[in-house]
């Protein structure tokens, strides 16, 4: 067993043990939900939304869980709403992909940390709860309750949460701030609406149940729909630009390479991982232009003269053009059309753009082409620090630091080879 | 189906209206109604279909439960605002009815408003969270909704057949639900919560409403990307421009005139926008120096679709394109979908107008081919959507 394997199973195991503990002590000091069938519609209830949490936008996912935990606080009482809620999130554990792959690990740290938070969340939203029949006089109280237990239950799931990938899954980036601030907010309004729905059912009665999950189930539906379609839509892209690079045998790899270097860099210049997103888009686009080049422009086995130049750069231009009309790319092809731009001399030009421009010839430079053969490494590397005025200091010095970090050598091996695969390209090109 | 609701009509539901309000519903209660009810024509929620609709229909399902069925609260409320929020429109945009056309919508909620406000007469008592009041909401609001997609369907389109104008109308169903069950939860939850049934009702509407809005924006891109990406030979001069715009936009007519569903449509739609992108393997010196036939067209076209797993479907319908109805002495394959002899003829059509062809001659190189090259029902579908159209004579 791994180093990490020994941290995971000790983990879990303390999880599920604090679980375990938590439950015995909720059983001693409260009372069995009742009655039980209301008990098992809530559960029921809570493990669907726990299961089927919804991405409301990109990467924010949200779960209805809380505001069945919150409903059910409210219609158990004081007696027994800790016991009912962590019993529930006790069954949320139970995922059926994990028992389908016969995995204890998962289950248990999730036992461990829904548990303790749907405690720390419920027990805090106590002293919140009337002491007599709920009225419509208690709703204000609920609502605030409800709001403020639900931030110290996702405050509480966060920090274990976290806890655990920092220790199982270093390599994961966490959300940023800016995402968890939101899933914050929404958790809170979610949790606030599940008081007062709590005291809806209490004073209206079951009727008003249905209502609410036709609501929700229709608001679901058009989250899940506009996730696929957001997945589709992405996949479509991503597949036509694997189709057109396929095209040319010369530049087959490029775009990913230039992905790849692109991405070290802005990680090591510190961009945000939105930043990070619409730059790994940009460079997947950033050749799409290309397919609208003919051919004896595109393969020409010279460089090109000033007025071929011109027609290639129209072509792609036309091609940027209409896929900025979309509006979801319109950032991308703006970074992808920046660092035309920069060949081009302009100085605006985003640090997103200078750093798909070095990527791309760091790549370009260190790839044999139908009219010259690859530098070596240091080569390259030389190259680019005499175009620092270009590309930026930071971007250059961040591209170099990152290669030489990965311990990866890309380009000809020496100066020799390179030279001799050189006078096989020029021959080749006589020929032609 | 008129065009346009006559004003004589709007001007008697507006006096009927008033005196019926004014004569039931004394006080305040009748203005206030119509007052929502404008306000709430102003309100968009964003629908599946792109066309949208108000919070209008909300508004009737919750008077319509509040007011314990009064077909005068939901119907003379209703005629009565229905002309002056036409009326602001038209101050605001100098024409009385959007478009030219009849609103769908009020057709909606006179269906929704008399069947409820009938059911509830039917009825000897009447509580709101009564469970047989609730069915009869429901049954009254699905009236409603299948009324407006009925009205809208009828409103004369150049581009696209009633049915296509039907089914799209009928996507919009999830709009109509969010709409009535939050109107239903604030009636009913009113009487014991007061103000508080407001964010009960608003919250799932809430969620519903930005769901549906994103699922709009996102399909909206989808849309534009497939266009773009449709465009894209053009712009490199591999294919006459607007061809795959021109040819999804009739394809999905014929196919809709045909009696396809909603799937088929989106199928023959993205597969007419991409059928031509294997030109761009024309960029390649070894492919654009040697010969190659349509059938090589639509390979490349459909292998550079399938790289996108979830465009199989239209890939698999893209890789037969070529394929002709029957080839003489053979009996038709049965494995050649309808849906890609749909965008075949259209394409080949949109071909010939292209290449300085008018249409009539163009139908006549299909009719000269229908049988053998293409599908003669198709064929003769597409005759009469482009005679709808007026682009040829009847």
């Amino acid at each position: 067993m791994k180093p990490n394997q020994h941290r995971g199973a000790f983990l879990a195991g303390t999880l599920a043990v604090l679980g375990v503990a938590t439950l015995v002590a909720l059983f001693l000091l409260q009372e069995l939900p009742e009655p039980i069938w209301v008990w098992v519609a809530f559960a029921a209830a809570f493990v669907g939304l726990e299961f089927s949490s919804v991405e409301v936008s990109d990467r924010l996912y949200v779960s209805g869980s809380r505001m069945a935990a919150f409903t059910a606080a409210v219609v158990f009482g004081r007696g027994s709403a800790v016991l009912a809620v962590a019993l529930m999130a006790a069954l949320a554990a139970l995922h059926p992909d994990d028992l389908r792959q016969r995995s204890w690990r998962r289950p248990a740290v999730n036992f461990g940390q829904l548990v303790l938070s749907a405690t720390a969340g419920i027990l805090v939203f106590l002293p919140f709860l009337p002491t007599a029949a709920v009225t419509a006089e208690d709703l204000p109280l609920l609502a605030v309750g409800a709001a403020l237990a639900a931030a110290v239950y996702d405050w509480v799931n966060f920090r274990l949460v976290r806890f655990i990938v920092r220790h199982l899954y270093p390599e994961r980036t966490l959300l940023p701030w800016s995402k968890l601030l939101a899933s914050h907010i929404a958790l809170g309004v979610l949790g606030a609406f599940g008081g007062i729905l709590g005291a809806a059912y209490v004073l209206v009665g079951p009727v008003i149940l249905p209502l609410i999950f036709v609501t929700f189930l229709v608001g679901q539906m058009g989250f899940r729909s506009y996730s696929q379609l957001r997945r589709a839509h992405e996949d479509t892209i991503g597949g036509f630009v694997k189709a057109v690079e396929a095209l040319d045998p010369y530049t087959r790899g490029h775009t990913e390479r230039v992905a790849g270097f692109a991405r070290v860099t802005a990680e090591r210049l510190g961009l945000d991982p939105e930043r990070l997103e619409r730059l790994r888009w940009a460079a997947l686009l950033h050749d799409v232009g290309k397919v609208a080049v003919p051919a004896r422009l595109l393969h020409k086995p010279d460089t090109l003269t000033d007025d071929e130049y011109r027609e290639t750069l129209g072509h792609m231009r036309a091609v940027e053009d209409l896929l900025a009309g979309v509006e979801f790319l319109s950032p991308m092809v703006g970074i992808a059309a920046a660092h035309h731009a920069l060949l081009d001399g302009s100085t605006e030009v985003s640090l997103e753009g200078r750093i798909l421009a070095a990527a791309d010839a760091f790549d370009a430079m260190t790839s044999t082409r139908s009219y010259r053969a690859a530098v070596t490494q240091p080569t390259a590397f030389d190259l680019l620090r005499s175009r620092r005025d270009v590309y930026g200091g930071d971007v250059v010095d961040a591209l170099i630091a990152a290669i030489e970090a990965s311990g990866e050598q890309y380009g000809s091996p020496d100066e020799e080879s390179a030279a001799a695969v050189e006078r096989l390209v020029r021959e080749r090109a006589i020929r032609a | 189906m008129p065009e346009r609701i006559h004003p004589a009509i709007l001007v008697l539901g507006f006096i009927a209206g008033i005196v019926a309000g004014v004569g039931w519903w004394p006080g305040l209660v009748f203005p206030l109604v119509v007052a929502g009810y404008i306000a709430a024509s102003f309100v968009p929620m964003p629908t599946p279909s792109g066309l949208g609709v108000s919070m209008a229909p909300a508004l009737a399902g919750a008077v319509a439960l509040g007011s314990h069925g009064s077909p005068i609260l939901v119907l003379g409320a209703g005629a009565v605002a229905l002309p002056l929020s036409r009326l602001l429109v038209r101050l605001r945009h100098g024409r009385m009815i959007e478009n030219g056309r009849l609103p769908s919508e009020p057709a909606g909620i006179v269906v929704f408003g008399a069947c409820f406000a009938g059911a509830v007469l039917l009825l000897d008592s009447y509580a709101v969270d009564d469970p047989i009041v609730l069915g009869l909401y429901a049954a009254a609001a699905a009236a409603g909704y299948l009324a407006s997609a009925v009205v809208r369907a009828a409103i004369p389109d150049r581009i696209a057949p009633r049915r296509l104008q039907f089914i799209r109308a009928l996507a919009d169903w999830p709009a109509h639900v969010i709409l009535y069950s939050a109107a239903a939860l604030y009636a009913v939850t009113t009487p014991a919560m007061g103000w508080w049934a407001l964010p009960l009702a608003g919250l799932p509407y809430a969620f519903g409403h930005i769901s549906l809005h994103r699922l709009r924006v996102t399909q909206h891109t989808y849309q534009q990307t497939m266009r773009a990406l449709g465009r894209i030979p053009e712009a490199g001069g591999m294919n006459a421009a607007g061809h795959a715009e021109r040819t999804a936009a009739l394809a999905a007519a014929v196919g809709a005139q045909l009696g396809m569903g909603r799937q088929s449509l989106d199928r023959i739609e993205y597969a007419a926008l991409l059928h031509d992108i294997g030109r761009l393997v024309l960029a390649n010196p070894a492919v654009a120096g040697g010969t190659y036939t349509p059938s090589d067209v639509t390979a490349w076209s459909a292998a550079i679709i399938g790289e996108a797993a979830h465009l199989e479907p239209v890939a698999s319908l893209v890789a037969v394109l070529h394929a002709p109805y029957r080839r003489p002495g053979e009996e038709r394959d049965p494995a050649l979908s309808r849906e890609a002899h749909v965008v075949r003829v259209v394409s080949a059509y949109d071909e010939e107008i292209a290449g300085g062809g008018t249409p009539l001659q163009a139908m006549e190189t299909l009719h000269r081919g229908a049988a053998y090259d293409f599908d003669p029902e198709v064929v003769a579908v597409l005759r009469k959507v482009l005679e709808r159209r007026g682009e040829i004579a009847a």
